[in-house]
């Protein structure tokens, strides 16, 4: 329609300009850094070249740190597991009509917008122990001694339920805008053929949501491997190592101990990891949008 | 048939009346937390709703009058704001440069700004840290520790969200609409100002909304490459952690504050919360 | 420009070189970890640039 692109150019170089001066010249920067031994600290404070592999061949080895990513796996998968389930049953609940629905759901969906540092916060106040009313009542009713500063599982798992709290709503939310467009079709002549509700839902319900559900479990893969802000109000990456992720390692190790080109090094494999998981992923939805066709 | 229907209706309502309940419970307690003196907090915690009696003032006076809190709010107003804005221009006008030109590679620099949104900030905090402070220079000054720094930081996560967000809107509307307009004369500020903005206007609203909100909640970031002058309030929020003997009541007041604007806009955008967060993959 | 070759996606140049490139990151480290007191890492250089050709050529 507009005959020359050059002003198609234009309308984007501001978009293009942004995101290559904070988007792709940190990564180039960051990988070119991290072939370096480089601590601003030492006696010799200037970058020095000592081979390729120098940092990773260090990292490699770094216990530490592949435990820590272990970690974040790991709290990934479980996190995602239990908003999955929980998530579903109640968007399969906002489909049918009850008293104070639009209520229930607008409360709903208020963890969402809270920021993540002050759903920390919020968590810290509520479970700390001397103030808050969780590790009081856990005593008092059932004798259960809720420490998370000293126990690591606890520490782990208050993590794990804060994160519940804050993202089964995300959970909720889409899976309900993905089952309400669902075609309405299959589910009647699947009653005239009496198939009874859980054979619908296994055979019907699960393999259309089956898109929708992929983008969930995408985007909520991505966001609990980056987990950095509650976990640093609530636990501080502690006790010990038990809640120290990925994300959490590399702010500690990076700026408390200014290891620059080590630090990169970390940095470019935690983004090599992400990057590799984000692309399975990716390819899967890729390669089922194209067998739907 | 009916019993079990309305046996169904009852335990789906107390299923959400409890699970209401586990969501409002954590931040009544800060609320109640934020109301009262540290001796009243010492001991087994009262949960009855005591700040319809009285409120201890001090926790919000003493950060927010007397302390720091104020420069770090204005701050964070400052940037959310200025990001909000920045990213409603430039995605409205790389939006309708994807959809209305044919851009050889734009399907590229379409899927490029979506991996700017998934890559973990953590790991781009140590090069943004040292490009910001050495060698993002002009003149004498950095970049490191300035609003302009954050606004323009932000747009890395906000950008990608609010071109997929825009674009499904700009592509519904039919181009023939702004054929018409072009023959009559008109040049593209014409088209975007008195056709594509009216049009989209719902739309541009939710995205500069939601670019707020997320400038405003962002932390890691912003701890990093800030200090002094620039500190938003989430960082002001986490100087509690270090702190030995936290002043639990202040902290409170303080995460109650910064919470205020995710309030408000949870009523004007509960509606496109799903697109936005879901990049429009999924409509809300 | 897309084709399939012996990975089961669609793929096209840019695809594969990724894929080469991703692999052959892997190689190297999984390489530094458990072989290189036995094997040099070139040789693992070398197998690596060998698999990332083959690859977008193949793949």
């Amino acid at each position: 329609m507009f005959s020359n692109n050059r002003t198609g150019w234009l309308l984007l170089s501001p978009t293009i300009l942004i995101l290559f001066l904070v988007g792709l010249v940190p990564f180039f920067y960051v990988l070119y850094v991290g072939f370096f031994k480089w601590n601003p600290l030492a006696v010799d404070p200037s970058m020095q070249f000592e081979g390729f592999g120098y940092n990773y061949r260090q990292l490699i080895f770094d216990e530490v740190f592949l435990s820590s990513i272990w970690r974040s796996i790991r709290f990934a998968v479980v996190t995602l597991f239990f908003e999955l389930s929980l998530g579903f049953l109640l968007a399969l609940s906002l489909l049918s009509s009850f008293p104070l629905k639009s209520f229930f759901r607008g409360v709903h969906t208020l963890p969402l917008v809270i920021a993540p540092i002050v759903v920390g916060s919020i968590f810290k106040l509520f479970s700390v122990q001397g103030l808050g009313p969780l590790p009081h009542f856990l005593k008092d009713f059932f004798g259960y001694t809720l420490n998370y500063g000293l126990n690591a599982d606890q520490a782990f798992w208050m993590i794990v339920i804060m994160d519940i709290w804050h993202w089964t709503p995300f959970v909720t939310l889409t899976l309900l805008a993905g089952l309400s467009a669902l075609p309405q079709d299959p589910y009647e002549s699947a009653k005239i053929d009496g198939a009874n509700n859980f054979q619908i839902f296994i055979y019907i319900t699960i393999p259309m949501m089956v898109p929708v559900l992929i983008v969930v479990i995408f985007i909520r893969l991505m966001d609990s491997l980056k987990i950095v802000d509650e976990v640093w109000m609530l636990t501080g990456g502690g006790p010990g190592y038990a809640t120290r992720f990925t994300g959490i390692h590399i702010w500690k190790e990076v700026f408390e101990k200014r290891f620059y080109g080590f630090g990169s090094a970390m940095s470019i494999l935690y983004l090599y990891i992400t990057i590799v998981i984000c692309w399975l992923l990716y390819s899967v939805m890729v390669s089922r949008g194209k067998s739907e066709d | 048939m009916k019993i079990r229907k309305v046996i169904g209706k009852i335990s789906t309502t107390i299923l959400w009346t409890i699970l209401t309940l586990i969501t409002l419970f954590p931040i009544y307690w800060m609320v109640l937390v934020s109301t009262r003196t540290p001796v009243e907090l010492f001991g087994k915690p009262d949960l009855s709703p005591t700040f319809f009696q009285k409120i201890h003032w001090k926790n919000f006076t003493k950060p927010f009058i007397d302390g720091i809190y104020s420069d770090y709010l204005f701050n964070s107003i400052i940037v959310a704001t200025s990001n909000a804005a920045l990213v409603t221009v430039l995605a409205l006008m790389a939006t309708y440069a994807l959809s209305r030109f044919k851009l050889p590679g734009s399907e590229s620099i379409f899927f490029w700004t979506m991996t700017n949104r998934m890559a973990p900030p953590a790991a781009f905090m140590l090069p943004l840290f040292l490009l910001f402070s050495t060698v993002f220079k002009f003149g004498d000054s950095t970049l490191f520790d300035t609003k302009i720094g954050l606004i323009l930081l932000y747009c890395v996560f906000n950008l990608p969200f609010a071109i997929w967000l825009l674009k499904g809107i700009i592509d519904g509307i039919p181009k023939e609409l702004d054929e018409a307009m072009i023959v009559d004369g008109a040049n593209l500020f014409t088209v975007l100002w008195k056709l594509i903005i009216p049009l989209a206007a719902p739309g541009i609203a939710v995205t500069s909304l939601l670019s707020f909100l997320f400038a405003w909640n962002e932390y890691l970031l912003a701890s990093t490459l800030t200090s002094v002058y620039a500190r938003t309030i989430p960082t002001g929020l986490s100087e509690f952690v270090t702190t030995t003997g936290t002043n639990w009541g202040t902290m409170a007041a303080v995460a109650l504050v910064s919470m205020i604007p995710a309030l408000i806009f949870l009523f004007l955008v509960q509606r496109y919360i799903v697109a936005g967060l879901t990049f429009g993959a999924v409509k809300g | 420009m897309k084709k399939k070759g012996f990975i089961p996606i669609d793929t096209n140049w840019f695809d594969r070189l990724f894929i080469g490139v991703i692999s052959f990151v892997a190689l190297q480290l999984f390489w530094m970890r458990f072989l290189e007191n036995i094997l040099s890492i070139n040789f693992a250089i070398g197998i690596g640039i060998a698999w990332i050709i083959f690859v977008i050529w193949k793949g």
